[in-house]
């Protein structure tokens, strides 16, 4: 009878989410319950923000997650994948550390391999694409966005992947409230250099946006990271603290 | 579906070089049974002043005797017309009166000063917040392909020929691609010296 | 002996477990324009996506191409536009490999239809215009529902400007409530001109129109492609 429990609640396959539970107790309910899917996301975190200058691609995040009630600083979220490849990831922290897992997972069977292929960026955005639109398939969403971005065969990639599997290349971008609040800036910023952004001014922009983000939005983070990709590898840089101007708001 | 696509319709006003146009879909339905294909949502409300009313059919009679009701009060006590742009203003009072219980139709309003002659074109919504442009006014169940078809065929100075022709095509072609408009067409064009009506003879399906 | 049923788990309160917060469908809008001529077919297409008020991306084609005498057009769910042109291009290739031609353009229309059809309880919310050139070397335009309900016809717009464009197609290209219309097959200069002012004139009344088009004109002798610039507001 348990087989066949098992034959009807879990016909889908390898779900990590029930392997993943923490104690053998919830385990066993979740054999008889019927399968709890992410409805609505728990810890969630800001924005990511995201733009190619000239001879690389730069992106930035504030470090951390918060529900309503709680906060959990100093949460990374810009990852070096490879030497030519980086992501930053916003929306349901839990569901963030699962990607974590499978790109960890898929980078080592990838060097196991040892056939002396590094995955290129747009390979794993395409991936993440196809990964995120068969969970919405399943209405077991990773409620997350995704940039995706690195050097794709010396040029400056960046894609974007969000929690139902809308997929699209871009030169920048920026999730959740850095959308309305920062696209501008930095389009300014590219437009102004006619398409040759330098480094410096393209830090700056990002550095701009990650202000406005962290005085407009309550659940922002002091704290933050600029990961750096150009065609000599991958650089994150931080902790670093946004300098902030708080007397203006006693007018 | 929504209570102002429960009869079907639609009103097109435009403005020319010296004239101003109103057409409008002759069709009244229940949902999608044609019920009358001689109904009446433009009416003459003084000698170069047309005022559409597409939406709830029943609305559409209650507010033209209403207005019409409100204009004889106004020309015996002022003894002088009522200009385009007043009427306008008359009627989005009308309808704002009725904020939290609306009547449902939204309004095309098409004339000439008596006095200066100039085109007037005005539309509102169903609480009476109007919009008057420069050169043309759409509503009703085909609005988004009337939309289309004025964007594209419209033009500054049209004579009026040239104002007869455009207005029907419009209202002919966005009408032939919505289910509940159409049913013959009936255009005013109004001048300084006159108003000319025309019935055009339509696909009935 | 043991209920088949689920025992009441205390997340639930046996209480069937509803779905519910999660929508698996977005509207990116996107317009397509396709006009079918005696041996060619043009495809148009806008380059913004979007979603709501914000903008995702000011330089994304829907036109997928096909074959070297087939275009298809998506718009809707970008999401579930861009999976099913990913099926479509495996089913392609495999017939590619297995039949050693490329399908032909009849043939792609029917895989497109029972491809969306295969999806019809859980359908790809994509509208879809098919542009090619046939197996006698006429233009094609085949027109579909998010289902798989498809039509050959002359020209057709979908998407989030169709209803505004293709009254305007009836009457310049179907010759549609004209007296006397002069019936001479439109040429592909003309074809490719609608197009544009279509773009410039829905641009003006459409906030999901902008940015650029992108247009395709499918001949016998490959595809040829256009990119005009649009209002960016």
């Amino acid at each position: 009878m348990a087989l066949m429990r098992d034959a009807i609640f879990h016909s889908e396959g390898f779900d990590p989410s029930s392997q993943m539970s923490p104690c053998a107790e919830t385990r066993n309910q979740s054999l008889v319950a019927p399968r709890q899917r992410t409805q609505e996301p728990t810890y969630m975190s800001g924005s990511v923000i995201g733009l190619c200058y000239e001879n690389g691609v730069l992106l930035a995040a504030d470090m951390g997650a918060t529900t309503r009630f709680t906060r959990i600083p100093h949460q990374p979220r810009i990852l070096k994948i490879n030497e030519n490849t980086m992501i930053g990831v916003s929306g349901d922290f839990a569901d963030f550390q699962y990607l974590e897992k499978i790109i960890e997972a898929k980078m080592i069977d990838e060097e196991r391999k040892n056939e002396g292929f590094q995955m290129k960026p747009r390979s794993l955005y395409v991936y993440l694409s196809r990964l995120l639109y068969q969970r919405r398939n399943n209405f077991n969403p990773l409620w997350t966005n995704i940039i995706v971005t690195g050097m794709q065969d010396g040029k400056p990639f960046m894609g974007v992947v969000d929690m139902i599997g809308t997929a699209f290349e871009t030169n920048l971008y920026s999730t959740g409230f850095g959308n309305y609040l920062g696209m501008g800036v930095m389009r300014e910023a590219v437009e102004k250099h006619d398409g040759k952004l330098p480094l410096q001014a393209a830090v700056e922009a990002l550095q701009s946006v990650l202000r406005v983000l962290y005085y407009r939005n309550t659940a922002a983070f002091p704290d933050y990271q600029i990961g750096n990709c150009t065609a000599s590898g991958v650089k994150i840089e931080g902790p670093m603290r946004i300098d902030s101007e708080w007397e203006i708001a006693k007018h | 579906m929504s209570i102002l696509a429960y009869n079907g319709g639609i009103v097109i006003a435009m403005k020319g070089d010296g004239c101003v146009a109103i057409a409008t879909d002759r069709r009244l339905g229940v949902e999608g049974r044609t019920v009358s294909i001689d109904f009446e949502r433009v009416f003459e409300m003084g000698p170069r002043l047309f005022v559409g009313l597409p939406g709830l059919a029943t609305d559409t009679i209650t507010v033209s005797q209403k207005l019409r009701f409100d204009m004889n009060l106004y020309e015996l006590q002022e003894n002088r017309q009522m200009t385009p742009k007043t009427f306008a203003t008359l009627l989005s009072g009308t309808l704002y009166e009725k904020r939290f219980g609306p009547y449902f139709i939204e309004p095309v309003v098409a004339g000439m000063d008596p006095k200066t002659n100039e085109p007037y074109v005005a539309c509102m919504d169903l609480i009476g917040s109007t919009t008057e442009t420069v050169d043309f006014v759409v509503s009703g169940t085909a609005e988004e392909e009337a939309y289309g078809m004025c964007e594209t065929l419209w033009r500054p100075g049209m004579k009026p020929d040239e104002l007869f022709e455009c207005i029907s095509q419009c209202v002919l072609n966005a009408m032939d691609r919505d289910a509940i408009s159409g049913w013959g067409v009936k255009v005013h064009v109004m001048e300084k010296d006159k108003v000319t009506t025309r019935y055009l003879k339509t696909r009935m399906d | 002996m043991m209920s088949h049923e689920p025992e009441p788990s205390p997340t639930t309160c046996g209480a069937p477990l509803l779905q519910r917060g999660f929508d698996p469908y977005r509207d990116n809008a996107g317009t397509l324009v396709g006009i079918a001529g005696e041996d060619f077919a043009v495809i148009g297409s806008d380059l913004r996506l979007s979603l709501g008020f914000s903008i995702f991306s000011r330089d994304q084609s829907k036109l997928f191409k096909l074959t070297d005498r087939a275009v298809l057009g998506s718009s809707g769910c970008w999401a579930d536009c861009v999976s099913l042109n990913k099926f479509l291009e495996i089913r392609l290739k495999t017939y590619g490999f297995e039949h050693n031609q490329p399908m032909s353009t009849k043939a792609i229309a029917q895989c497109c239809s029972t491809m969306l059809y295969s999806r019809r309880f859980f359908p790809y919310f994509a509208w879809n215009i098919l542009a090619g050139i046939d197996e006698d070397g006429k233009g094609a335009i085949y027109s579909y529902d998010p289902v798989g309900n498809f039509e050959r016809v002359p020209y057709q717009a979908a998407g989030n400007s169709g209803p505004q464009v293709l009254p305007f197609l009836d009457s310049i290209v179907g010759k549609k409530n004209q007296s006397n219309p002069d019936k001479a097959p439109i040429t592909k200069e003309r074809a490719i001109n609608l197009i544009k002012d279509i773009f410039i004139s829905a641009a003006e009344r459409d906030i999901t129109v902008g940015d650029g088009t992108h247009i395709i004109v499918i001949t016998k002798d490959g595809l040829e492609e256009i990119r005009l610039d649009l209002r960016k507001d």
